[in-house]
């Protein structure tokens, strides 16, 4: 049944991208032994980087600016 | 690698106080090459783009909020001031400052430019928007302005194509050294009148005298009210009637192409994910994109154009009713885009307490992201008829949601400001001059909030639509069930689980699967209501549109009950999220939601018992 | 005279500005924005609802302000 393979795949795919999105920390295990991987098998450059990062991702900050201050505002 | 890219990159910073075409200047330069983060406020963001020179060289530049003073007010201030002082975490100090300067407005913006000397690092100056200083009649003797500053002096209209071109040439010069710095008790304003005697002459001028006459109309107790309800009122007719057609042409695509993928695929669990799942749910969102952008360009020409100030200051005696200042009216305007930036434009707000109380009513507007539930909504139930001669009713009604949102949200402020003390709101509040708005730079807003909008339809509506399907679909009905297979998935089951606390408002199960996706973006529960009918549907109506399948399914009561859900409820996670950001407490977060979440059901139990006492309840 | 005294349409000479407290900083942005002695300013449009805020112009440049900040500017007859 390949049409129930890639309904599998899609949806695992779309749960995957929502765990990452709400639980950054436990899609981050996944990023790393998937880099891994890519290393020891000599993957092309840009896949690796790209996988570098997702890995450096990090969600939150105003913008670009990662130093939030309690009283409200980026200093 | 890195470094050898930075030695050659220039780092620049475009300051100037508010006002002075420092974003077109911006835009003018770096063209589509910039980066926003995340969200496309005005200037409360970080907005970085690339640029190179004739020579080959080079440029990041850095947009920095508007500031009057390197004495901040304000966070939006306090940011310029760090970013220009080499004082900012994570940023580093920019090799040349650009000071951007209305060469109408001189007076002023030259204090500012003289603020931004005494750092004492290499800058330029731009006198912008020089035509309609010549068109005013005003002449500026650029070299011995240059000579008096002490700085390289070059002219722009940053409206007008190559308009930026002496700019670029100037950044293609070695870094000026450098340049003089004041005692610093020197009078500023008296150094301002000296280079203003020598480099200017100025006549008086029939420009100013139309800007005058325009203002005794737009700033008039009267006239002025009514020239602001009619500006949005207008607002809110053209998002109903100028979209329709485009709106019918993109459902027309739409719907071709899930015949196309219905006809290609065979019958079976693919089919039903990609017709069922994907088209249904981000196709009936995409329908919305030529209404949104209609509500922003009306936004972005009330910006661009210089009204939004005096609107403010028409408002701000009701404002100040509900002990809030008319600078918390533009965060608020911008908050009808979205909450988001609206959230983060607070920053230009000085007193604490009122932006706090603006941040917590910011979400009572009505965002964009409701749009396509309220026009889903009203094009179901509100039959299309005029009234009172000229109005369509449907736009009415939309009208009136968004009255709502604003009555309810001076209310709450009114109450959230009770038992303070009184003190001073400084409003102080420049009414800069009418502009028309550059084409160019329309369409870049345009087009930054079009590319925004269809990326989270491609990302979160697209994703959230397939696991909504597959919710919806598995477990498939067992074998000898009567009902429709729905009723036994597990969307099924949760619905029914939410049930028993959404029934009193009149909500069926359909909607409660709907307002758990919802969530994440108010729009997503459109999608999501189009994928569980999707699925639910029996295989002859399955082609049929959202719109009549719920007009035929759904009383009018649930109808209204769930619109008056939305006018209130905090279904948004950015929102939340911005908040928490910037308020630095989740404890802020906590009371928006709950009191949010009250007022919803609140709202939705009055307006659905009403509609059962006038027979608007299920036949 | 102060500038919340003045009338729409009205034209005066800065003279001061006046500090509510040591290093009020309504009074210094006041300055910063241009209101200084010895500048001409002139009341441009009073707003709804009971007249306040006041649209002043000073230079070119238009300001809107409420009128307890007015009443920090105090004037002198033009002349």
């Amino acid at each position: 049944m390949i049409e129930t393979a890639i309904v599998v795949v899609v949806v695992a795919c779309c749960s995957f991208y929502w765990l990452g999105r709400l639980a950054p920390s436990a899609v981050r295990p996944v990023w790393q032994s998937l880099s891994r991987a890519l290393a020891s098998v000599g993957a092309p450059a840009p896949m690796q980087r790209a996988v570098a990062g997702r890995l450096g991702a990090r969600s939150g900050g105003c913008g670009a600016c990662k130093g939030c201050d309690k009283g409200g505002g980026c200093h | 690698m890195d470094a050898v890219v930075r030695e050659r990159t220039l780092r620049a910073a475009l300051v100037g106080n508010p006002n002075c075409g420092k974003t077109a200047l911006f835009n003018q330069l770096t063209g589509s090459r910039q980066k926003v983060a995340n969200y496309a406020g005005v200037t409360v963001e970080r907005k970085e783009g690339r640029l190179t020179t004739a020579s080959g060289l080079a440029v990041r530049l850095l947009d920095l909020p508007g500031a009057y003073s390197l004495n901040a007010t304000s966070p939006d201030e306090a940011v310029t001031r760090d970013v220009c002082a080499g004082r900012y975490r994570g940023e580093a100090a920019p090799d040349l400052l650009i000071c951007v300067l209305d060469a109408t407005n001189l007076r002023l913006h030259l204090r500012f430019a003289l603020d931004v000397r005494q750092l004492g690092r290499p800058m330029i100056v731009v006198i912008n928007m020089i035509d309609a200083a010549r068109q005013q009649g005003l002449e500026i003797d650029i070299a011995r302005l240059q000579a008096d500053l002490g700085v390289p002096v070059v002219t722009a209209i940053a409206v007008r194509r190559g308009g930026a071109s002496e700019v670029l040439a100037a950044l293609d010069h070695p870094l000026p050294p450098p340049p003089p710095v004041l005692p610093p008790d020197a009078d500023f304003h008296a150094v301002v009148r000296k280079l203003l005697q020598d480099a200017v002459s100025r006549p008086a001028t029939a420009s100013e005298a139309f800007e005058e006459r325009l203002d005794r109309w737009v700033l008039h107790p009267v006239w002025g009210m009514a020239i602001l309800i009619a500006l949005m009122f207008l607002m809110f007719q053209a998002v109903f009637s100028w979209a329709q057609p485009l709106m019918d042409g993109v459902q027309a695509l739409v719907d071709q192409f899930g015949e196309l993928v219905r006809g290609v695929l065979p019958d079976g669990v693919l089919q039903g994910l990609l017709v069922d799942g994907v088209i249904a749910g981000a196709g009936t969102v995409v329908v919305f994109l030529p209404q949104i952008l209609i509500l922003f360009l009306w936004i972005l020409t009330l910006e661009e154009s210089g009204y939004l100030p005096r609107a403010a200051f028409l408002l701000d005696r009701l404002m100040a009713s509900a002990g809030l200042s008319g600078r918390s009216f533009i965060p608020l305007l911008s908050s009808f885009a979205c909450a988001v930036p609206g959230i983060m434009a607070t920053r230009t707000i000085q007193n604490p307490r009122d932006r706090l109380v603006t941040i917590l009513i910011a979400p009572l507007m009505t965002c964009s992201a409701r749009l396509p539930i309220y026009t889903l909504l009203i094009a179901a139930f509100i039959p299309r008829k005029t009234v009172w001669g000229i109005f369509n009713l449907q736009g009415v009604v939309l009208f009136a949601l968004y009255i709502a949102g604003i009555v309810s949200a001076m209310a709450v402020a009114r109450i959230l400001k009770r038992g303070e003390r009184a003190s001073e709101h400084p409003l102080l509040l420049e009414l800069p001059a009418y502009r028309a708005p550059g084409l160019r730079d329309l369409a870049l807003g345009l087009w930054q909030r079009a590319s925004t909008f269809l990326s989270r339809v491609g990302t979160i509506i697209v994703t959230l639509s397939v696991l909504l399907w597959a919710l919806s679909s598995f477990p498939a009905a067992p074998a000898g069930a009567t009902g429709p297979a729905i009723d036994y998935s597990l969307a099924g089951h949760i619905g029914r689980w939410m049930l028993p606390i959404f029934a009193p408002i009149g909500f069926n199960w359909q909607i409660c699967v709907a307002l758990i996706p919802g969530l994440a973006a108010r729009e997503v529960a459109v999608s999501a209501l189009a994928t569980v009918y999707a699925v639910g549907a029996s295989e002859a109506d399955a082609a049929a549109q959202l719109t009549p399948l719920l007009s035929s399914q759904w009383s009018i009561g649930t109808a209204l009950s769930l619109l008056a859900w939305y006018v209130f409820a905090p279904q948004c996670f950015s929102t939340l999220a911005v908040i928490r950001r910037e308020t630095g407490t989740w404890k802020v977060v906590i009371i928006a939601a709950a009191y949010l979440f009250g007022l919803a059901y609140a709202a939705s139990f009055i307006t659905w018992r009403i509609a059962l006492a006038f027979g608007g309840g299920p036949s | 005279m102060r500038l919340n005294d003045l009338s729409r349409g009205a034209s005066a000479i800065i003279d001061h500005i006046e500090d509510r407290e040591p290093g009020d900083p309504v009074a210094l942005r006041l300055r910063e924005l241009g209101f200084v002695p010895g500048e001409p300013v002139r009341v441009v449009a009073v707003a709804p609802f009971g007249g306040d805020p006041l649209a002043v112009k000073i230079g070119f440049t238009r300001f809107a302000l409420r009128r307890a900040e007015a009443a920090r500017v105090l004037l002198r007859d033009a002349a």
